[in-house]
């Protein structure tokens, strides 16, 4: 058996050589004719060389690499950054169109330095030739570098550097880098630059060449990519981001609002900063101080770094004896004149308003400290006026913007600056007040259908490069039918007919009671009315420089909306009216948000509000009788003047004042003080300070003794009461405040020191919070009726710090 | 620096000019020089390491050469056959004891490299002496260890100049992730090397594109794809973690035999040739096959070395021939099997020193014995089969079987090298049969694991191409010669396209981690 399986084994290990013979005979044959077929192919095309002289090589080698470098160039072009990094970029490729040596000032910093320095209106008024460097989040190493390529094209003409240190004290991400030193020309300085923010070859070399850094947007590359003239950079800006939208109106909900935390203190703490920011702060300095030219760092109003950075800045400036202004301090606060709510973007930017105070404060200065040169006129210089010119009627014309109070001049601007891109949605009802001559003037300009629009009908507009390029309306079906039902038909003779005709008032059938009703009559009937359909509209595309929107109106009880999105930012404001948000193409920015419900007072700036409520208080409004958003904005300036008061309180008083903290607070214009006594107490409150509360009317509490419970009560400077009770015996004050005015009705609180086991204990609860610490103490808390929020929680504690006595 | 560095291409490409114009005569001379200079930009503290082995191996091979050359001419003409076996006997074995010193000190500086992380906090404290890995030390330990038996068995004369040998030891393509050369096959083209010929340049150069285009498109796409899945491996499901798998198996190939690419291209393009180390190993059709086609030169390097003195030695044959008189199969099984096992257990090794390793080794070496020794059975069971279902076993089918069955028990062994410890190995298996979870492939879950949709579907696009253009390989197509046919201009419009795929769909730079090479620290 065993030998039969070994010989079958055998026979097909024979078999299986046999077949590899065959196998290797077979390939080889191929091969044969593999080579053979070869001979063949290169006899009849002749193209499969076999040799090629060492000249040729040389020169298809050439031709080889040239051929490489010609696409490689391109594909640098193809791969660089998107849109919303074009922004800096090409600000930044504008600097390279300067005529050389002419820049006397430069400008560097992060966002915050190129929301500051106007360099257009520094020429204007002062006839200075200043560039603004700035670029968002630029470190300082890219301040540096920025500060040395420009004295490389501007040596001779360079004599200023300013610079907004906001940055000092922050980290920086990898992408700030990149985004300060990409749009630098490539040149030696760029290589040191490049390396100095990387560390390591391969990442200079990567961030060298944009196909290296971003050759893995491959799988997300536009056809804005391909196309980068289409995107037409005005240098005229020279560096400068023109924003004119303020905080407190456009961008936050006052109540949202950060309340600034004021600096009457300097103190003497300081904080370190990074090293490498420091370093290359030191690099400019002495940067500076080697080419002889003027440096003043700076911080701009309205956000400031905190003492310990300050204090710490400062030092680093008086050591380098270099001027540091830091705006949020007097008195240069009030030499540039800045307004908290009406001067910034945000929380830390300056808008057009506030950065126009700076750059006339800035621009002075340099002409009278530092001698800056009035360039106008000047042989080389004559490209300032140009773009003078341009400054005008491209950002300017935002501000002309704002003067119209008409929704149809102010359309008319949107579409005869064809820089402009407009998008229009309404909200709500935006047709009855719109008249004939409007409509027809609508028509005109293209609007055909907004100016057909009826009462609650949705509609959304885009209009681009000078033309409407979208234009949709839905009538709202279900309303449709209501005002059939009602006997109604549409009747376009007379807008009072229909607000006639809407009000729920029977006994309305003349036109002059008509013109009688409010708008808000007639609006809060029509609410009554209807439910609320899906009919919305939605509009979405790209416009003609590839930024993608989408617009939408929704018209219905629920979904009543208007906004517009432009690469996923909302701005739109979503008033009840005609929205208009402005978009301008050039600057790649929203330039202008507005609603057109001329029902309302007119209300289309920050500095209207202000206005408006200065006005109202004036003519001795109450609270109450304010507007809503009048209102938001009084609660504002009380809780922010509430943070001022006890800043400064807290500061003066340490812990050891009461009789100054109680008798201030005491004073204050609807406040309500709870005073109530946790522990013992009575030990370290002296002679003095017991009459001075004598004196306040608290005789009680200047008998307290030791182990005594104690509450008391003030509403708005008057003493409601006060009770003392010995061993720590129980007393409660439970009940309710009316404030005249305010955000609440009624105010619940609910005091009590001491316990029925006689016990030590204190609590002081208003609308069920507790305020009082758990710790012994005299505790004070003082709280705003009409903001209906804490002041302050203040506790004392004699036995631990006797009381001041002096 | 990395053959994916920036600067290494250019520099080469300079590199490669010099060597050009250099007359013949001194062009080892710039080898040399090469070999060094790239050997520093890894640290010139170690090139001691390199440089020492070499000395040895060149001490012990001229030792050995003399005494040969001394027994040589002491041997008389007219001697008898068995005075001459004698003679030569005693020859070899003071020859034998120079290997042996000379070896098992080369090996052991690889054993202390390759165990140091460990042995050094235990012979001399935590954090005393640093970490050391001169570069190729594996590599090139184990070309001179081949040099050195080679002398011994007069297979190969023994090199007097010790810069020839030291040019081989430092020959740069190789010291990254080999092929483990041959010090003969070298030395003829040290001695003659050959002159410029700019198409060989050319497709050398080519051979590097191609090499990179696996490496960075292909494989370090995959890898960021296996790295993420296989971190969470406890919670994954099981056909993510074959998925990632899978990947893996392209991945390491694409990364290994891209670098060899890049050093079989440099290489060429300087007029030199190395060894191939590998010959489209997912077409092999069993596991012995998949290892003649991958890390070739291991392969035979260990047959050469290991295997086959094992087998021709004297006590091995007396002990098979006596368990081969009770019983002749175990006894010709016994010469497979205790090399085999020795082979793969040291391969294993050699790839790491981890239990992970073992396990690898032993898994493989087990495979391969089985199909040595129960060689008969299997081929049974297969004509069995294949008459059940009626498949022709020659046929393109049966084939096709085959080879997915070879991938099959690849994928197995890179599941044991990933997971990383036994635990882990045993998590990954168990989820493939608990928490299997098709359903994960198809819910868009893919697109969760560092690749995009795009960038997924390109790797799979690229693992197909890959395929496709092997399997056209394997049956004999040489695509450079088969581009060289067309004209000029479709040839430099192939060239700059793929350059330029590589520049555009590589992973590199910005925010991609180019993942080491995998091979690199061996």
């Amino acid at each position: 058996m065993i030998t039969k399986s070994k010989d079958n084994a055998e026979a097909k290990d024979i078999k299986e050589n046999s077949v590899d013979i065959k196998a290797k005979a077979v390939k080889q044959e191929l091969k044969k004719d593999g080579s053979s077929k070869n001979l063949k192919d290169s006899k009849e095309s002749g193209s499969a060389e076999t040799k090629v002289s060492a000249g040729g090589a040389f020169l298809r080698i050439v031709l080889f690499t040239s051929l490489f470098l010609v696409l490689f160039f391109f594909a640098n072009k193809f791969f660089m950054p998107e849109i919303s990094r074009q922004n800096s970029y090409v600000k930044r490729r504008n600097f390279y169109n300067e005529p050389r040596n002419t820049i006397e000032t430069a400008v560097l910093g992060a966002s915050i330095a190129f929301h500051s320095a106007i360099p257009m209106q520094m020429y204007e008024d002062y006839g200075l030739c200043a560039y603004d460097f700035g670029s968002s989040g630029q470190p300082v190493l890219a301040s540096y570098f920025w500060l040395r390529e420009a004295y490389r094209l501007h040596g001779e003409s360079l004599k200023n550097v300013c610079m907004d240190v906001s940055i000092l004290r922050k980290n920086e991400k990898f992408e700030w880098y990149e985004a300060a030193i990409d749009p630098m020309k490539l040149s030696l300085l760029k290589v040191q630059a490049v390396y100095e923010y990387n560390d390591d070859i391969n990442d200079t070399i990567t961030h060298l060449f944009p196909l290296f850094a971003y050759h893995s947007r491959w799988n997300s590359l536009a056809a804005i990519d391909f196309d980068r003239n289409g995107y037409a950079a005005e240098d005229y800006l020279r560096g400068y981001f023109f924003n004119t939208s303020t905080a407190y109106f456009d961008n936050y909900e006052y109540d949202e609002m950060e309340i600034p935390n004021f600096y009457p203190d300097y103190g003497d703490e300081t904080v370190p900063f990074k090293t490498e920011s420091l370093y290359y702060m030191q690099k400019i300095i002495d940067f500076c101080k080697e080419k002889d030219l003027n440096l003043i760092i700076y911080k701009t109003p309205g956000q400031g770094v905190g003492i310990p950075a300050h204090n710490t800045i400062q030092q680093l400036a008086d050591k380098n004896g270099i001027p540091f202004f830091d705006f949020n301090f007097e008195p240069y606060l009030s030499e540039v004149g800045y307004v908290r709510p009406t001067d910034n973007v945000d929380n830390g930017h300056l808008n057009f308003y506030g950065a126009s105070k700076f750059t006339d404060w800035l621009g002075r200065y340099l002409v009278e400290e530092c001698g800056a040169t009035d360039v106008r006129g000047k042989a080389g210089y004559e490209h300032l006026e140009k773009q003078l010119a341009d400054y005008h009627e491209r950002s300017l014309d935002v501000m002309y913007l704002r003067d119209a109070e008409d929704p149809v001049d102010y359309i008319r601007k949107t579409i005869t600056n064809t820089g402009f891109s407009s998008f229009i949605a309404v909200k709500g009802d935006a047709a009855t007040k719109l008249t004939k001559e409007q409509r027809a003037q609508f028509k005109e300009l293209g609007l055909v259908k907004l100016a057909e629009l009826k009462p609650y009908d949705s509609y959304a507009a885009v209009i681009d490069n000078g033309h409407v390029m979208y234009e949709e309306i839905v009538e709202n079906p279900t309303k449709k039918e209501q005002m059939v039902e009602a006997g109604l038909e549409q009747d376009d003779e007379s807008d009072y007919n229909m607000i006639a005709k809407w009000a729920d008032d029977p006994d309305v059938s003349t036109i002059d009671q008509a013109e009688q009703l409010t708008f808000d009559d007639v609006r809060n009937a029509r609410e009554i009315r209807f439910a609320d359909p899906e009919d919305y509209i939605k509009l979405e595309g790209k416009l003609c420089d590839g930024t993608v929107f989408k617009v939408i109106s929704g018209v219905s009880s629920e979904y009543d909306r208007a906004s517009v999105h432009l690469e996923g930012v909302q701005s739109c404001r979503n008033e009840i009216g005609i929205n208009v948000v402005v978009y301008d193409r050039v600057i790649g920015g929203t330039v202008d948000r507005a609603v057109f419900d001329t029902g309302e007072m007119s209300c289309r700036t920050g500095y209207d509000y202000e206005n408006n409520l200065s006005e109202a208080l004036e003519a001795g409004k109450s609270f109450s009788e304010l507007s809503e958003e009048l209102q938001k904005l009084y609660l504002y300036y009380r809780r922010s003047d509430a943070k001022r008061f006890i800043r400064q309180l807290r500061k003066q008083v340490g812990n050891t004042d009461l009789l100054t903290y109680l008798s201030e607070v005491i004073k204050q214009d609807r406040y309500v003080v709870f005073v109530m006594a946790k522990g013992k107490i009575g030990e370290g409150i002296g002679e003095k300070t017991r009459a001075g509360l004598a004196e306040l009317g608290l005789n009680e509490l200047s008998q307290i003794a030791e182990g005594d419970s104690y509450i008391a009560l003030f509403e708005n400077g008057k003493l409601i009461g006060e009770h003392k009770e010995a061993k720590f015996g129980h007393i409660a004050a439970a009940g309710m405040i009316n404030p005249d005015e305010g955000v609440a009705e009624h105010i619940m609180y609910d005091m009590s020191s001491g316990r029925p086991d006689n016990t030590a204990a204190g609590s002081i609860i208003v609308d069920g919070v507790e305020y009082a610490g758990a710790t012994r103490g005299l505790y004070i808390l003082v709280w705003d009726t009409v903001t209906n929020m804490k002041v302050d929680i203040m506790k004392f504690d004699p036995k631990k710090t006797p009381l001041k006595e002096d | 620096m990395s053959f994916t560095d920036y600067l290494f291409f250019p520099l080469f490409l300079i590199y490669a000019a010099l060597y050009h114009i250099t007359p013949k005569k001194i062009k080892w001379f710039i080898l040399l020089a090469g070999g060094i200079a790239f050997y520093c930009t890894y640290g010139a503290e170690l090139l001691p390491f390199a440089i020492g082995a070499c000395l040895v191996a060149w001490v012990g091979g001229v030792a050995i050469g003399k005494r040969y050359e001394k027994f040589d001419a002491a041997l008389s003409p007219e001697a008898t056959k068995e005075e001459k076996a004698k003679h030569n006997a005693k020859a070899k074995k003071g020859a034998k004891g120079i290997l042996w010193l000379t070896v098992a000190l080369m090996l052991l500086a690889l054993v202390f490299v390759k165990t140091q992380s460990w042995l050094v906090p235990k012979l001399f404290g935590e954090g005393r002496i640093p970490v050391m890995v001169p570069l190729g030390i594996s590599y090139y330990t184990m070309s001179l260890v081949a040099y050195l038996a080679d002398t011994y068995w007069r297979k190969v004369k023994a090199e007097k100049n010790i810069f020839k040998l030291l040019t081989f030891t430092m020959f740069f393509p190789k010291l990254l992730e080999g092929p483990i050369a041959r010090y003969q096959a070298f030395e003829k083209q040290l001695s003659n090397p050959k002159g410029f010929d700019y198409i060989t340049f050319c497709h050398g150069l080519q051979r590097m594109l191609w090499g990179y285009f696996k490496k960075m498109c292909i494989a370090d796409r995959l890898s960021v794809f296996v790295d993420t899945v296989y971190e969470s491996y406890k919670t994954e499901y099981g056909s993510m973690l074959l998925l990632a798998t899978i990947f893996a198996a392209f991945s390491l190939y694409c990364d290994f035999s891209g670098c060899i690419d890049i050093a079989l291209g440099a290489a060429e393009a300087l007029g030199i040739k190395i060894e191939e180390n590998f010959k489209q190993p997912f077409f092999s059709e069993s596991a012995a096959e998949f290892w003649r086609r991958w890390h070739i030169t291991l392969g035979t390097w260990f047959k050469d070395y290991i295997y086959m003195p094992i087998v021709i030695n004297p006590r091995m044959l007396k002990i098979s021939g006596s368990i081969g008189k009770k019983n002749k199969r175990v006894g010709k099984a016994f010469m497979s099997v205790i090399p085999l096992l020795v082979v793969w257990l040291l391969t294993g090794l050699w790839h790491g020193t981890g239990i992970n390793y073992i396990i690898w080794g032993l898994y493989w070496g087990i495979l391969i014995i089985i199909s040595t020794v129960f060689a008969p059975e299997l081929k049974k069971l297969m004509l069995k089969v294949t008459g059940l279902l009626k498949v022709d076993p020659d046929g393109a089918g049966y084939t096709a079987f085959k080879r997915l069955r070879t991938f099959v028990l690849y994928l197995i062994s890179r599941m044991i090298v990933l997971s990383g410890s036994v635990m882990a190995l045993g998590v990954v298996i168990k989820r493939q049969f608990v928490a299997f979870g098709p359903w994960k492939l198809v819910d868009k879950s893919v697109y969760g694991y560092g690749l995009d949709r795009p960038n997924f579907w390109l790797a799979v696009l690229l693992i197909i191409f890959l395929v496709v253009v092997e399997s056209k390989q394997n049956k004999g197509v040489n695509f450079r010669e088969e581009i060289d046919k067309k004209n000029i201009v479709i040839r430099w419009l192939v060239y700059l396209f793929a350059i330029f795929f590589v520049l555009i769909f590589g992973m590199y730079g910005g925010g991609y981690d180019a993942a080491g090479f995998v091979y690199m620290n061996y």
